[in-house]
């Protein structure tokens, strides 16, 4: 019967009349009264204009000066953009690059020339690029053994590794697709005729050296069948310190994508002419996919990306464009807020 | 002369002021001429008498309790059965003991004033009340061997069994119920007829046989019950009062300004119906009412001459022209400009040619076109009968609510069955989806609960529907840039969780509180529930608009994580993958999701900020760990090389920003050019405290020592047995602990099923002992 009075009380307060449960509630019973009651303190927040005006020219007022900032330093980033792929080829086989790239015997060998525009301080990062490779592919992605980087031979279950996984009977290491198709195009630079320096050290993630590639896991058995797909790796040097390959390893997420190679760790002044001699040895030509050779400086914010500047910027504008809008509105169109007449009954008897 | 009596009881379950005179409950009826034995002066003491005997013995009513006037409770089928017998009880017929043959009645100044005396009377048959009936009969034998039937019964079907003769008092009786009935009461024709024993016992035979027949024994009853209840003597007729509810007539005009359309369908007859529906505000003076009656001259003209196939036809067509011209008037008063609104109704007798099918859809379409439509004198499967014909034929939702064992067919037949737990039993409330227990309730129950439920499931819904879209567009963004392999955007367990923790619980918190306007709003502006009638926050412009925001949410949230990933983005140069990029775009789409959420609050309390804020956290504290655990997943260290960029975090300050922009612009707009009533009720208000009662809850009331005791008793930790804490369970827990402590606790008919199922232990000896 208490639980019975208890309810009723309570059904007389949700009534809203002036009643209300005549017993007092402390601490935890009221908080849990006032869920069950629904009578949490509670803030109504309404867009009025004031509202939304202010809130619109808060924003741009905040997020234009970033996008400047942001655009600023996008473009203090100087680039150097190279494709190389086609012109690599030799004349003779313009026309059938595929058998050039899968002969090897003929020279890989070729030089570019690029003119610098604009200084670049060091450390000018080294990318290359490929155009068409779907390095997110569903069956490519999965083709890693990401235990075995880690355990070496001491991983067996490499079946996801297929169809890279065993070579003559014998486990791959490092096996599957992904580490089988090895980029292995290379490139040296010189300036006149001194040769750049390029550091090679310390282009993967810190992350994926130390924990994610075995300090103990070397090579074994790999590119040891007759369907080669890309670089060879040295069997005397731990994953951990084959940085080309953990670059490799971290898939890209979108077919075209461009990967670290090196770092030139001196200054280019505007005019000087760079030297490339490259290795042509990677196969984009039976695919399509284009190759390019990216050389960029770099800001606080990264490489040349002016989009989150733009962004910034344009939603920032945007903001601020609404904001006078919704004021011109106000000014030239007020409605009343919280005026009954525009209740839905009201406004008809108006236009009746 | 014929004088007669008349009766006028008032059915007292509503009233609550204790009165200063101490009268019962359920009589409040003073007459000189006849409390306290007066009747015998009258100048027909005789057919006083025979009034009160038939009040006292014809009914089906169970006494309680000790046998004297004071503490006698009856046990009635209806409490109508009940007041008649308290009113015999206050005349000098004290009814205070029945056994399966016999009623015992306490009979004071009926033979001499001043002289009490118990007498029984053999009731030798019961011809029960049922609704096609609607009459009630017993047959009884006096000390002296009289034998007399007495029958109660409703006006109509009473009238056409009576004897000829005695044309006055049918006259006069008939005049005043009708005075009753347009007083709003119930009223009830008593009568009596004397056997001779031949004819009783050759009746008898026949009754038993009835009664022992195995089909259609029902039908068999009544017409074995129609033989004997012919020729009857009137004397006189009953008028209850039914008191409306508190707060009835109020309730019925909110509900009526929210934009409902109320039915009443009543037992009551015609006039009653009327007065009613006049004190409840549905009717009034300005409106238009057309009355389709039985009780015309015509139609009882030829229902005299007794021929059922022309009576059937005649009342048929009567209907069928008076529907068309209706309609036509009905037509014509709604395309003129008066804007004055009509009232339909009908009676019980009509409304079953009218739902012919051959007429069903034209009542239809004129009920529909009526705003206040009243039925009455129909029976319970008529109810049911209308309110499936609203709900299919029209394809409206309908609610039906009532309190009465007759109401349950319609409250089952309609979408929402409401019952009122009242006096008159619990059949209603059993078979009802809501129990209330007042009607006025209802507001709370409607335009409260009902349209901040209706409120919450469109926003859970939409919410839902709005941010799995959101999600699964942006990997479907992704597939075109996988060569259509099907590689997944997001890590698998990121995918898995995303519904179950990083979005779940503030769409619950969202649906368990949000509320537009409060309480006292919500019925100050009746109005409000006319959205929900409209189906303004659920329908197709809404799904597809959101539709579009969730399309441009999930571009920006996608296209945005696109973009970062084409250079490097830090000092060092290093390259983002696959999962970095996923990691990140999934960072923005949580908070964008869950803010979004936000954005659709009408109120926030602490639970939505914990909540949304929460999911939010959880999401950063789950990566945070599975970054670090799987080693040989792609998402390993993601979130911790993200966070080593500054680029990281201007994205998690843009995307989420630039994709609810067009919702917030929307919702500017919306509210500024096209305001939804809610909206307005919300402006008027905000500067207003939403919390009724809330204030108050922490001054805290003088107790009352009775509240004191409830409260201590509230605050007793709750026991886990079943057998206690449930109000209806009162029987059953006071007979455990009454067979514990080895008191019988008296038997009670609703006590059965209980103990079956209880099983105590002491049965078995129990049994041994008889």
């Amino acid at each position: 019967m208490e639980e019975f009075g208890r309810r009723q009380l309570i059904s007389m307060d949700v009534d809203g009349a002036a009643i209300s449960a005549p017993v007092p509630l402390r601490g935890r019973s009221k908080a849990i009264h006032q869920f069950t009651q629904q009578t949490l303190p509670a803030c109504k927040p309404v867009l009025t204009p004031a509202w939304v005006i202010g809130t619109f020219f808060l924003m741009g007022v905040i997020f234009i000066p970033v996008g400047l900032i942001s655009l600023h330093a996008s473009q203090s980033v100087t680039e150097i953009v190279d494709r190389y792929d086609i012109d690599c080829v030799p004349d003779t086989f313009k026309n059938n690059k595929v058998a050039y790239i899968k002969n090897a015997s003929t020279p890989k060998s070729c030089h570019r020339y690029l003119k610098v525009d604009k200084p670049m301080k060091a450390p000018i990062y080294i990318y290359y690029q490929l155009d068409n490779f779907y390095q997110n592919h569903r069956r490519y992605v999965k083709s890693r053994s990401d235990d075995q980087l880690l355990h070496g031979l001491g991983y067996n279950k490499t079946s996801s590794c297929e169809p890279q996984a065993f070579e003559n009977g014998l486990p791959i290491v490092p096996c599957g697709l992904v580490a089988w198709s090895l980029f292995n195009d290379t490139y040296s630079f010189s300036r006149g005729t001194k040769k750049l320096k390029i550091e090679r050290k310390n282009i993967a993630w810190k992350s994926d050296r130390d924990h994610k590639f075995g300090k103990q896991v070397y090579p074994f058995n790999f590119q040891n069948g007759s369907f080669i797909g890309g670089g060879k790796l040295d069997t005397s040097i731990p994953l951990s310190d084959q940085e080309d390959l953990i670059v490799w390893m971290r898939t890209a997420a979108f077919p075209s994508f461009r990967k670290l190679y090196g770092r030139i760790e001196e200054d280019l002044e505007e005019d000087d002419i760079i030297v490339v001699h490259l290795m042509n040895n990677y196969n984009t030509y039976s695919f399509g996919g284009t190759k390019l050779l990216v050389l960029s400086t770099s800001s606080w914010l990264g490489g040349k990306n002016s989009f989150l500047g733009v962004a910034y910027t344009f939603v920032g504008s945007c903001s601020i464009l609404i904001a006078l809008i919704f004021l011109l509105l106000h000014v030239k169109n007020p409605r009343p807020y919280g005026d009954t007449t525009y209740l839905s009954g009201n406004r008809k008897d108006i236009s009746s | 002369m014929n004088k007669k009596y008349d009766l006028v009881l008032v059915k007292t379950s509503q009233v609550q002021k204790p009165s200063t005179k101490a009268y019962d409950k359920g009589f409040n009826f003073d007459d000189a001429r006849l409390m306290s034995g007066a009747w015998r002066n009258e100048p027909n003491p005789d057919m006083c008498k025979e009034f009160f005997r038939c009040l006292a013995i014809c009914h089906t009513v169970l006494p309680e309790g000790d046998e004297t006037p004071d503490k006698i409770r009856y046990q009635a089928a209806s409490p109508d059965e009940a007041a008649l017998v308290v009113a015999a009880k206050n005349f000098g017929f004290f009814f205070y003991r029945r056994t399966p043959t016999m009623v015992y009645v306490r009979e004071s100044h009926a033979e001499k004033m001043g002289k009490v005396q118990d007498v029984t009377y053999e009731i030798l048959n019961v011809l029960e009340f049922n609704s096609t009936r609607k009459r009630q009969s017993v047959v009884c034998r006096y000390k002296d061997g009289r034998l007399v039937l007495y029958c109660k019964g409703a006006d109509s079907v009473v009238y056409e069994r009576l004897g000829s003769g005695n044309d006055e008092i049918k006259k006069i009786t008939r005049v005043h119920m009708e005075q009753y009935g347009e007083a709003g009461l119930r009223t009830l024709c008593l009568a009596y007829k004397d056997l001779s024993p031949d004819m009783y016992e050759s009746w008898n035979e026949k009754f038993m046989q009835a009664k022992s027949c195995l089909r259609d024994r029902e039908k068999k009853l009544d017409e074995v019950a129609e033989l004997m209840e012919t020729d009857l003597n009137l004397i006189g007729c009953t008028a209850i009062e039914d008191k409306l509810q508190d707060g009835v007539p109020a309730c019925i005009e909110t509900l009526f300004k929210a934009g409902l359309k109320i039915w009443v369908l009543t037992g009551d007859k015609l006039e009653t119906a009327i007065n009613i529906a006049y004190a409840c505000k549905l009717i009034n003076n300005d409106m238009k009412q057309f009355i389709i009656s039985s009780e015309t001259d015509e139609i009882r003209e030829v229902e005299n001459r007794g021929d059922q196939v022309e009576i059937a036809q005649f009342i048929k067509e009567k209907v069928k022209t008076e529907l068309q011209k209706y309609q036509k008037e009905a037509q014509t008063i709604l395309s003129g400009s008066s804007g004055q609104k009509l009232a339909f109704l009908i009676d019980g007798k009509c409304l079953m040619y009218a739902l012919d099918p051959s007429l069903r859809s034209m009542l239809l379409s004129f009920c529909l076109n009526c705003s206040a439509v009243v039925c009455c004198r129909v029976s319970p499967l008529q109810k049911a009968q209308v309110t499936r014909l609203v709900r299919k034929g029209a394809n409206k939702i309908t609610l039906s609510i009532g309190d009465g064992a007759n109401d349950v067919g319609m409250i089952q037949a309609a979408n929402i069955g409401v019952g009122i737990s009242g006096m008159e039993g619990m059949q209603a409330v059993m078979a009802s989806d809501f129990a209330i227990a007042q009607f006025r309730f209802l507001t709370d129950l409607l335009l409260v609960h009902g349209r901040w439920s209706y409120l919450r499931l469109c926003k859970v819904v939409s919410y839902f529907f709005y941010k799995n879209l959101t999600f699964t567009l942006t990997q479907f963004w992704y597939t075109f840039q996988t060569g259509y392999s099907g590689q997944r955007f997001y890590d698998d367990w990121c995918q898995s969780l995303y519904n179950v923790i990083f979005t779940a619980l503030p769409v619950v918190i969202v649906g368990l509180l949000d509320k537009d306007v409060s309480v006292a709003l919500s019925k100050k502006y009746p109005q409000l529930y006319k959205e929900g009638i409209q189906n303004t926050f659920f329908n197709w412009k809404v799904v597809g608009i959101l539709a579009l925001f969730s399309l441009y949410q999930s571009i920006v949230v996608y296209n945005f994580a696109v973009a970062s990933s084409t250079s490097g983005l830090t000092s060092t140069g290093k390259m983002l993958g696959h999962w970095d990029v996923s990691t990140m775009a999934f960072t923005c789409l949580v908070i964008t999701v869950n803010l979004r959420l936000l954005m659709m609050c009408s109120t926030v309390t602490r639970w939505h900020v914990i909540s949304i804020g929460g999911s939010v956290l959880l999401w950063f504290l789950f990566i945070f760990i599975y970054a670090i655990v799987f080693v040989n997943k792609g998402t390993f260290f993601t979130i911790y090389v993200l966070m080593s960029t500054i680029y990281f975090y201007l994205m998690v300050i843009l995307v989420p920003i630039c994709a609810l922009l067009c919702d917030f612009i929307y919702q500017g707009f919306q509210r500024w050019l096209f305001p939804n009533d809610y909206q307005i009720v919300q402006e008027v208000h905000r500067h207003e405290s939403d919390a009724v009662g809330v204030g108050l809850l922490d001054i805290g009331h003088q107790l009352s020592p009775e509240d004191e005791i409830r409260y201590a008793f509230a605050m007793l930790p709750k026991e886990n047995s079943k057998h206690t804490g449930f109000a209806f369970d009162s029987p059953g827990y006071e007979s455990f602990f009454a067979s514990q402590q080895g008191v019988v606790a008296p038997q009670k008919a609703w006590d059965v099923v209980r103990r079956a199922s209880m099983k105590p232990k002491d049965k078995k000896p129990q049994n041994s002992q008889h």
